[in-house]
């Protein structure tokens, strides 16, 4: 009897849940708020071009970036709870009693949570690329925007990923809290530290708007490409594995 | 497959003890009527048997082995239908069953899927979603995912909560012929005595978490003197010690 | 049979709230909602700084504004939060079969929703009571019981009641924990971001810019219970309507609709509300339709060569109680013309007018609702050849101009403080003047409540007390227009002696006196006033009555004109005259409004002039830093003043769409519009002080530049052509415009 391989079965389990999640009728609020939510802010903010840099430069796509990152948030807790205290939930009692790793199967569902995460990303960007190219067709390049995506949304993603997983399986109450806490992590820190400006309050949490908006006032040419200073990016790629670490010790627990 | 238990215990976290002192063996062909009052223990225990729970001491041995050591090959070859359970609502019949099949990695899963909707009768909705079938035929969905792959071990926790008496009759004799034709061990729960009398050769009764009987349910009656076996029952429950 | 159904739905709420009490979660939740206003304190300030170096607001502002604020923000969330998990819990219990089965329809949610108000309405007691000692150690005297109930009760209170009634409706339409939250975050945001200037929609973040210390904060309350009642019609609504979905014999969403239309009563009821809360909306009577438009050219008239007015008596109440002002006026008119003659008076939007008598018999009239700039015109028609009284009586309540409508408040008519302006007080002749008399006509007794005293806004003949009145004390006033701005309070004033007999005199609100004496703010003003006389020369309209400074109930500014400055509150802040080093603080707006007495009253300068950004702003700002300068040192000027210019000048360069016109033309107009504006204001406000410190290098230094300025105010005036041009100053000075140009970067703008 030739048994399936590892490969076939991820890829039809991940099939059927990316499907739950993508036809799930909040989903497809979320991903139409998204949009209305976005363009408004295209419309009111980003258009204007922040801190002297254009609009369609990687600075003023960074801030309308970090505009919807309340939203992936509460996309990602989301979309855990759901896995947790949603259908998935009852129907744990029959897929416990099947021969499948529990970390296994976990990672089968973070990887669908992630795909839809990514989805709506990718929704968003395109619609923030779509706006600028109606407006300034010739100077949008697409070159210029991958790293603001990169550096705001790889952290982004794996912290709200590795706390959401974490935390929603010691207790909800934690779940509840870390999400509070990655909410406020910039004026907690802000507190803490008494300085607005400090690299740890414009680096640490999860949206770098103060650091999109601040830096660009020091440049002399403001039409400088997006970069991100030596320490910004430390902190990001520190938090980014503070993300994975968690999303990886969540994994090892098990579903 | 033998299944070994040996001085079960289980206490909640909560305080509860379940179980108590509980020692018997299971071994296939044979269909297994397990009885008892509501809160006696049945499902703790065969939460127990699917490793879904962890017993407090006492050890499961399957064909020798301990559970803890073998879950894997327990599971691979394992059909369990809970008292509660839940389906994806989104899915049609039909999906549900592939990703479960997926999930007990079963080769040609087609087949297999095949063969659990016709012994479920469930041929004819298997393009329905899940969120529009009635109670009965969920509980039929929930049959249908244990059958699949012809598991060697399989439990039932009131499988026949929700049908109708046709019904009823109809998976009463398909466990029969699961245990008898292709010689698997069916451990089943239920409060309906007539679904173990005419089919289960062993019967366990428990009760508050000990096994007061463990024996044919000819056995039963005789020691009680009773007429049927519900009586047997009832002053087993009434009377633990009736039998002595 | 009725009151068994009220005494069973009450013990169902009775036990539910018991329930509540004991569920672990709505524990914490109350225990939030206690703490969170406190959060207002440090972390979270909701009322905007009026100063950009430090965060300085009035004491109401930072201990009762920012804490109910705050209360309202975390408490509506948390309760939302509570709310969706009790709905959630008691769905997930499976109890609701059994329940319906027991009970009529509804109660189980019902019961729920009443015992989740229930527990909120005892959460905001307790939270009242619990910050009251530490607010009432705070604010000291300023602390007011009543603003303090009134704005907990107003602002915190009806947030937690809609985060509860609209997540109920949502959950009772969804029956899904996740959406109905979801629905929740995304009202929020947009209360919080893109409803910001939407005053009535702002349900968790009521427009409150500022809660005053000195006068008065009930038209801001009436306002913020205008919105809360239409926030309140419109959940409540929308709470009722939600029960056609209420799932009945466990069908869907949909199947349950005929079920619930059995019970009509609950869809008419929430309909009623809604459509209550959309003519809510839409009549709303707190702000007028003037437009946004502040500079358009629209606004014109003729006179007429007919028609002349000789006297006008009025008697005119305003009602403290409700903010309403009515009155009757007679006003003498001559009409020379053989002709009918059609003239107009304006009056705020918000009054109406009961009636117009000519001579006595009653005449048609027409309000033509045409609210431009916070005033709307009334047309009347009278007799060729003809000079009788008109008789026009009014009543009604003051709109404010919608643009300010994030900003409400302003428009004060209370037993605190009134702000009785020009058109606010009494119609005013607009197509026709005053027969040239120099007599005194216009004859106005209004009744103010006692205790208020009125100041006026440039000159008024006389003013004097005649009775007090059940209703209130009767003031006398005359005058030769009848554009008076009247500001009632409880003011005190100072008199400030200048050389030569001149005085100033200085109203200011009573609670600010000693405030006032501990840092001398008349030796401020004194200085000021001697700076600008011996370098510019006197002010020719200190008249009779000299010249009044007042402190009005404003934040942000104020305006200067006929022998009078206005200054809004936000100058008098304690915190601002802690450390005058840390930058523009009131005390400069202050000087720069006093400034504004010298250079740009009347018509002094042309109007705005884009080309060129000569306008009053350029020499009151340069002035200022002059000022600035004597008074704290050349430090201090480099850095607050000239460092800023600079800086916003650069700024301006440094802007995208100067640096790339090819990319401003590819912007919608609108987005034209508006970068062209701020751009205009800096330039004004920043680059003609750069352009006019130049000229004094140019010159020769700071004494060449008074003596030219001094020149060019006390100079001989065109009568028609009496402005003070960028020419009059380049020439005066003896320079063209390039000797001017500011080089701050390479880059040129060629937008202009």
């Amino acid at each position: 009897m030739n048994l399936l391989t590892t490969n076939q079965i991820f890829i039809k389990l991940f099939y059927y849940e990316f499907k739950r999640i993508l036809f799930h009728k909040f989903y497809l609020g979320i991903l139409l708020i998204g949009a209305i939510y976005n363009w408004l802010i295209l419309k009111g903010e980003i258009i204007l071009g922040i801190s002297h840099t254009a609009p369609f430069s990687g600075w003023s796509f960074g801030v309308y970036l970090c505009h919807s990152i309340p939203l992936l948030l509460f996309l990602i807790y989301f979309l855990f709870y759901q896995l947790y205290y949603g259908t998935n939930h009852q129907v744990r009692v029959l897929t416990l009693a099947t021969p499948i790793s529990p970390s296994y199967y976990l990672l089968i569902h973070c990887t669908a949570i992630l795909a839809a995460v990514l989805f709506f990303i990718t929704l968003e960007v395109t619609e923030g690329i779509l706006f600028l190219y109606s407006l300034f067709p010739l100077a949008v390049s697409i070159k210029e925007l991958f790293a603001p995506i990169c550096f705001i949304y790889l952290p982004v993603l794996s912290l709200c990923f590795g706390f959401a997983l974490y935390s929603i399986q010691i207790h909800p109450v934690f779940f509840f809290g870390s999400a509070l806490f990655l909410l406020l992590l910039e004026p907690i820190m802000a507190f803490l530290l008494q300085d607005p400006s400090h690299i740890l309050v414009e680096a640490l949490p999860l949206s770098i708007n103060s650091y999109l908006i601040r830096y660009p006032l020091t440049f002399i040419d403001a039409d400088t490409p997006f970069y991100l200073i030596k320490g910004m990016v430390i902190i990001r790629i520190f938090t980014f594995l503070l993300g994975s670490g968690c999303t990886f010790l969540g994994i090892r627990k098990g579903f | 497959m033998k299944i070994e238990i040996n001085h079960l215990n289980m206490i909640y976290p909560g305080g509860k003890q379940a179980l108590k002192d509980i020692s018997f063996t299971l071994q296939s062909p044979n269909l297994i009527g397990l009885l008892g009052p509501n809160g006696a223990g049945k499902s703790t225990l065969m939460q127990l048997l699917v490793a879904a729970l962890k017993p407090t001491s006492g050890s499961i041995l399957l064909n020798g082995t301990p559970l803890t050591q073998c879950e894997t090959q327990l599971k691979s070859s394992l059909g369990y239908l809970p008292q509660n359970f839940g389906l994806y609502q989104e899915l049609t019949i039909q999906q549900f069953l592939d990703y479960m099949a997926a999930l007990k990695n079963i080769p040609n899963s087609k087949q297999a899927i095949q063969k659990a909707l016709e012994s479920t009768n469930l041929q004819a909705l298997n393009r329905t979603r899940i969120r529009t079938l009635s109670g009965g035929q969920k509980q039929r969905v929930g049959i249908a995912q244990a059958l699949l792959g012809d598991p060697s071990f399989l439990i039932f926790d009131e499988p026949t909560v929700g049908l109708d008496p046709e019904e009823r009759l109809n998976f009463r004799n398909l466990f029969s012929s699961i245990a008898k034709e292709k010689e698997r061990l069916v451990l089943l729960s239920t409060h309906i005595i007539e679904d173990i009398h005419s089919v289960s050769s062993q019967l366990i009764v428990i009760h508050e978490g000990e096994i007061c009987f463990l024996g044919t349910a000819f056995e039963l009656i005789s020691q009680t003197a009773s007429d049927t076996l519900e009586d047997a029952y009832l002053k087993l429950i009434h009377h633990p010690n009736a039998k002595n | 049979m009725r009151q068994t159904n009220f005494n069973l739905f009450y013990k169902i709420v009775k036990a539910e709230t018991h329930r509540l009490l004991h569920y672990p979660i709505a524990l914490l939740i109350i225990g939030i909602t206690f703490i969170s206003p406190i959060i207002g304190l440090k972390l979270y300030h909701p009322i905007p700084s009026t100063s950009s170096s430090t965060y300085i607001v009035s004491l109401n502002s930072a201990y009762l504004g920012n804490f109910v604020l705050t209360g309202a923000l975390i408490g509506s969330i948390s309760f939302a939060l509570l709310t969706a998990l009790t709905l959630n819990r008691d769905r997930h219990a499976r109890i609701d079969p059994i329940l319906q089965a027991i009970l009529p329809p509804y109660y189980t949610i019902l019961s729920r929703v009443f015992s989740l108000l229930i527990l909120a309405l005892f959460t905001q007691g307790i939270t009242l009571l619990l910050w009251l000692p530490y607010t009432i150690h705070k604010m000291d005297f300023h602390f007011r019981l009543d603003w303090y109930l009134q704005f907990y009760l107003i602002v915190m209170l009806p947030a937690l009641i809609f985060a509860i009634l609209f997540v109920a409706s949502i959950y009772q339409i969804c029956c899904h924990f996740e959406l109905s939250l979801f629905s929740f975050f995304v009202i929020t945001l947009c209360s919080l971001i893109i409803w910001y200037s939407k005053w009535m929609l702002r349900w968790i973040n009521p427009p409150i810019i500022s809660l005053s210390d000195d006068f008065g904060n009930y038209r801001l309350f009436l306002t913020l219970c205008y919105n809360r009642l239409f926030l309140f019609c419109f959940t409540t609504g929308l709470f009722a309507l939600s029960f056609l979905w209420n799932r009945r014999y466990q069908k869907n969403w949909f199947r349950s609709i005929p079920y619930n239309l059995k019970k009509w009563q609950y869809p008419l009821f929430g309909v009623l509300f809604l459509s209550l809360s959309v003519f809510c909306y839409i009549w709303q009577p707190f702000f007028d339709h003037s437009g946004y438009a502040t500079n358009n050219g629209s606004y014109s008239f003729e006179y007429s060569d007919y028609v002349f007015w000789n006297s006008i008596s009025a008697e005119i109440t305003p009602h403290p109680n409700t903010g309403r002002i009515s009155g009757k006026a007679i006003y003498h008119i001559e009409n020379t013309s053989s002709t009918e003659e059609t003239i107009q008076f304006s009056i705020v939007p918000g009054l109406t007018i009961k009636s117009v008598l000519w001579d006595g018999n009653p005449i048609p009239f027409q309000d033509l609702h045409n609210d431009n700039r916070n005033r709307k015109n009334i047309e009347i028609t009278i007799p060729a050849l003809s000079a009788k009284d008109m008789t026009i009586v009014w009543s009604g309540f003051p709109q404010e101009w919608n643009i300010l409508s994030a900003t409400p408040g302003s428009l004060e008519i209370s037993k605190d403080y009134l702000y009785l302006l020009g058109p606010t007080l009494m119609p005013q002749p607009e197509t026709f003047t005053k027969r040239s008399s120099l007599e005194p006509t216009v004859d106005i007794k209004i009744t103010l409540p006692s205790g208020i005293t009125p100041v006026f806004f440039g000159k008024v003949y006389s003013v004097e007390q005649l009775e007090e009145t059940k209703s209130g004390v009767i003031w006398h006033i005359t005058n030769f227009s009848p554009n008076i701005y009247l500001y009632g309070g409880n003011y005190t004033f100072e008199t400030i002696d200048l050389e030569k007999d001149s005085s100033v005199r200085f109203y200011y609100s009573n609670t600010q006196k000693d405030l006032m004496e501990e840092y001398q703010v008349d030796e401020l003003l004194k200085q000021i006033f001697l700076y600008c006389n011996s370098h510019y020369g006197h002010l020719n309209f200190e008249g009779e009555n000299g010249l009044s400074l007042i402190e009005i109930l404003s934040i942000g500014g104020g305006y200067a004109g006929r022998g009078s400055s206005v200054m809004g509150e936000d100058s008098f802040y304690r915190q601002n005259f802690e450390d005058t080093l840390k930058g523009n603080g009131g005390d400069e707006v202050l000087a720069h409004e006093i400034i504004h007495q010298w250079w740009g009253l009347g018509n002094m300068f042309p109007i705005e002039d884009f080309e060129d950004l000569w306008s009053s702003e350029g020499l009151t700002v340069y002035t200022t830093y002059r000022l600035m300068k004597e008074l704290y040192g050349a430090e201090y000027a480099e850095k607050n003043y000239i460092a800023i210019w600079q800086q916003k000048l650069a700024d301006y360069y440094q802007n995208f769409y100067v640096r790339h016109p090819e990319y401003f033309h590819l912007l919608p107009k609108n987005y034209q519009d508006l970068l062209t504006n701020n751009f205009y204001r800096i330039r004004q406000y920043c680059e003609m002080p750069l352009k006019i410190l130049k000229a004094e290098q140019l010159v020769g230094g700071e004494e060449a530049m008074d003596q030219i300025l001094s020149s060019l105010f006390q100079r001989e005036l065109d009568p028609s052509y009496p402005y003070l041009t960028y020419d009059d100053f380049l020439n005066a000075c003896n320079l063209t415009r390039e000797d001017l140009n500011i080089e701050l970067t390479n880059n040129e703008s060629n937008l202009y």
